[in-house]
């Protein structure tokens, strides 16, 4: 009786294992890699390489901004070219189309964007740029598409958020299904030069869209529910209950 | 998540199954009679009983599928959850207190104890499994994705996996282990979250930055993606089937007395409370973090893999999935039962033996399997879509004739029998005529009410359960309705 229990998802499990392994096709391959170069002032370097599907019109990307870390010298190439970078803000995102009007067909279409970061503290959020279509996922793969590299001219620097894997004693990297829209790093070697900490991390209030008192009603409901009941199911007879 | 701690999150998931194998073979005895495989011997408290209730409503749907959906709707969808309580609180006054009178194993047994009739019963079961393919399927898919991206396999193979595991699982254990799970299911679930939104909080940013994040992309994040009318159709159809769901009931069998019963809902409550606020903010924060995923049933793997730190990640990754494996094992287990007990046993050979019914039952969780494995391995929607419409299936037929049965002394086998095939053929056809539905309504509002009006309409034209019946459910014996018909 207890092997028939166990003979039983053992065949299920050995019968569907084979045939299904070819039955989901790969997508297309497309991807990105990010690299970070941040020195002991707290300027941070980023130069991202993207291959992607081709886009009909102008592509659209967006950086988190954060305190304590301003974006500046955005620059885009467009397979090659240099294109115009139309700059705007959303909140705190900011937003770039390229300005580029003459397209060209391909098979794939390769974005180069290099920006500047400067820091103001010590510990400090570097802004991402990322592209507002989803890379392709890779079916099989644990590695996703996006690929981050950050380097430190001091090996003291480190990446705190999102998990990096020291790779060097200067060098963290990870692998992501798309790309983070920041990176927490800690900048070493600059005590002369930077604040310890970011003075104010969430910055100026903005609207948050009523996602506080939303949020608060919601858990108040959940604080005062739970009692209420449990006092009335607690105060219940065995006999009517 | 790199090599070591991939490692250590295969070496955890053996841990669990190795856990669960472990509570299934010790309590293999105990589940050798139809009682302890099905009802744990009636043995649960209010603790674990109610654990074992979050456990059930507690699915893949919520934590990868809810996380998806906060992902890409924001806030609003999280009140469903005070919505879906007033389900629980219906289950608490009018389902539980009268159900546990008839000390069944398997809600098919109520139809065929209040309703005197076997085609009840028969059709009851029919149904439920029908939905249960479905609603597993949702939980296969969940488990496909997550060991797919954290592990590294093609999506059949994670899906047949999930399935294997699963499957195992709930062979070997049946409702004991299916009880200690849900405690095991309740202490990681409330760990990771205690771990991983303070962590979140701290560096993705307060609540008020993330909502100015969230609001600039699309304002509906932080306010109302899903209007109104949605939630509360989406909220009847889960709380209310909840009040009817055969896994909670059957749990609601197992646990020790009726006053334990209401307690226990309260403790599903308190845990269920702690999950929907900390599912929420997993959804928000990673919305802010990584505003470009693929699919957003991956939050959650993604989060786990390669957000965290590598040991509260790989929590939150064994939170999901415990969470998928045991909700699929709750509802093969109820499978199991429709097959064993009410199919096998009570329809087509009544002079089985207990340990014949539970082979039965084994054999029928083995087979049933397959289904939802070629539904997962089609994704027919994200993961919590797929609870959902299960559960608009699941209230159409299920809702009423349970609960007006339990309440309403003139509700007959007939009445029933039209409440279950009325509805379900509504919310069948409100779905496939698509949106906008038809007359406005949802298919589980159709559904419903097309079951409640069969219900009554023909309860009231067909003769009445026996005296012995009404008193066994309804105790003191009263004078026959004034429209009583005997005919």
């Amino acid at each position: 009786m207890r092997g028939a229990g166990l003979l039983g998802p053992l065949c299920l499990f050995a019968a569907c294992w084979g045939p299904g392994r070819e039955a989901r096709a790969q997508v297309a391959a497309g991807g990105v890699d990010v690299e970070v170069m941040i020195d002991a002032s707290g300027r941070a370097r980023v130069e991202e390489r993207w291959i992607v599907a081709p886009a009909p019109t102008s592509v659209e990307l967006r950086a988190l901004m954060r305190p304590c870390a301003e974006v500046g010298d955005v620059r885009i190439d467009r397979d090659g070219e240099r294109v115009p970078v139309v700059a705007g803000r959303e909140g705190p995102w900011l937003v770039l189309r390229d300005g580029a009007t003459a397209r060209r067909a391909a098979d794939t279409l390769r974005l180069l964007v290099r920006y500047d970061v400067a820091l103001a503290a010590r510990r400090a959020a570097v802004p991402l740029v990322f592209l507002t279509e989803p890379l392709p996922q890779r079916d099989g793969a644990r590695e996703g598409s996006a690929g981050v590299l950050v380097r430190f001219r001091d090996p003291s620097g480190a990446v705190h958020f999102p998990h990096l894997t020291r790779a060097a004693p200067d060098g963290w990297m990870g692998r992501f299904v798309a790309v983070p829209s920041l990176l927490e790093v800690s900048v070493g070697g600059a005590e002369a030069t930077l604040a310890r900490e970011c003075a104010d991390p969430d910055g100026p209030p903005g609207d948050d869209g009523g996602l506080l008192w939303r949020f608060l009603l919601f858990v108040g409901i959940m604080v005062v529910w739970v009692p209420v009941y449990l006092r009335w199911a607690g105060r219940s007879r065995e006999e009517g209950a | 998540m790199t090599g070591p701690h991939l490692t250590a999150f295969y070496a955890v998931v053996a841990a669990y199954l190795l856990l669960v194998c472990g509570i299934g073979l010790a309590n293999y005895r105990r589940a050798s009679t139809e009682e302890g495989f099905l009802a744990a011997g009636r043995s649960l408290g209010p603790i674990v009983g109610g654990a074992t209730l979050m456990a059930n409503q507690v699915s893949a749907g919520a934590t990868i599928g809810m996380v998806g959906f906060h992902y890409f709707s924001g806030i609003s969808y999280a009140w469903t959850w005070p919505l879906v309580w007033v389900g629980w609180v219906v289950a608490a006054l009018f389902v539980a207190p009268r159900i546990r009178r008839i000390a069944g194993l398997t809600l098919p047994d109520y139809f065929a104890a209040r309703f005197e009739s076997r085609w009840a019963r028969g059709i009851a079961a029919l149904f439920i499994l029908i939905v249960y393919a479905v609603m597993l399927s949702a939980q296969y898919q969940a488990g496909g994705l997550l060991f797919g991206l954290v592990g590294g396999l093609d999506y059949v193979r994670a899906v047949l996996l999930v399935a294997f595991i699963t499957t195992a699982y709930t062979v070997l254990g049946g409702m004991y282990s299916n009880a200690y799970v849900g405690m095991l299911k309740a202490i990681l679930l409330l760990a990771s979250y205690a771990l991983a939104v303070p962590y979140l909080l701290t560096h993705v940013g307060s609540i008020t930055s993330m909502g100015e994040a969230l609001a600039a992309l699309d304002p509906r994040l932080t306010a109302n993606w899903f209007g109104w009318r949605q939630l509360l159709a989406i909220s009847m159809a889960i709380g209310l089937g909840l009040a009817a769901s055969p896994y909670e009931i059957s749990a609601i069998y197992a646990i020790q007395s009726k006053r334990a019963t209401r307690l226990a809902i309260g403790y599903s409550f308190l845990f269920q409370g702690c999950i929907g606020v900390g599912v929420l903010l997993f959804g928000l924060s990673m919305r802010v973090v990584m505003p470009e995923l693929p699919d957003p049933d991956l939050a959650t793997p993604v989060l786990g893999m390669s957000v965290l730190p590598p040991w509260i990640g790989l929590l939150v990754l064994l939170a999901a999935v415990v969470t998928f494996t045991r909700t699929g094992g709750a509802i093969l287990l109820t499978v199991a039962s429709a097959v064993s007990h009410d199919l096998y046993g009570k329809l087509l050979r009544p002079t089985a033996s207990d340990r014949a019914k539970v082979r039965a039952g084994r054999l029928a969780v083995v087979t049933f399997s397959a289904i939802p494995v070629a539904l997962a391995l089609r994704q027919l929607d994200l993961v919590n879509f797929i609870v959902i419409w299960a559960a608009k299936l699941m209230v159409s037929f299920l809702f009423v004739p349970v609960v007006v049965g339990l309440n309403w002394r003139r509700a007959t086998g007939s009445g029933a029998i039209a409440s279950m095939l009325g509805g379900m053929a509504a919310c069948l056809a409100w779905s496939r005529y698509g949106t906008p539905y038809f007359l406005g309504l949802d298919p589980a509002e159709a559904g419903v009410l097309v079951s409640a009006v069969l219900m009554f309409g023909v309860s009231i034209s067909t003769r009445p359960a026996s005296q012995a019946t009404l008193r066994r459910f309804f105790g003191t014996e009263r004078a026959p309705d004034r429209n009583l018909v005997t005919g």
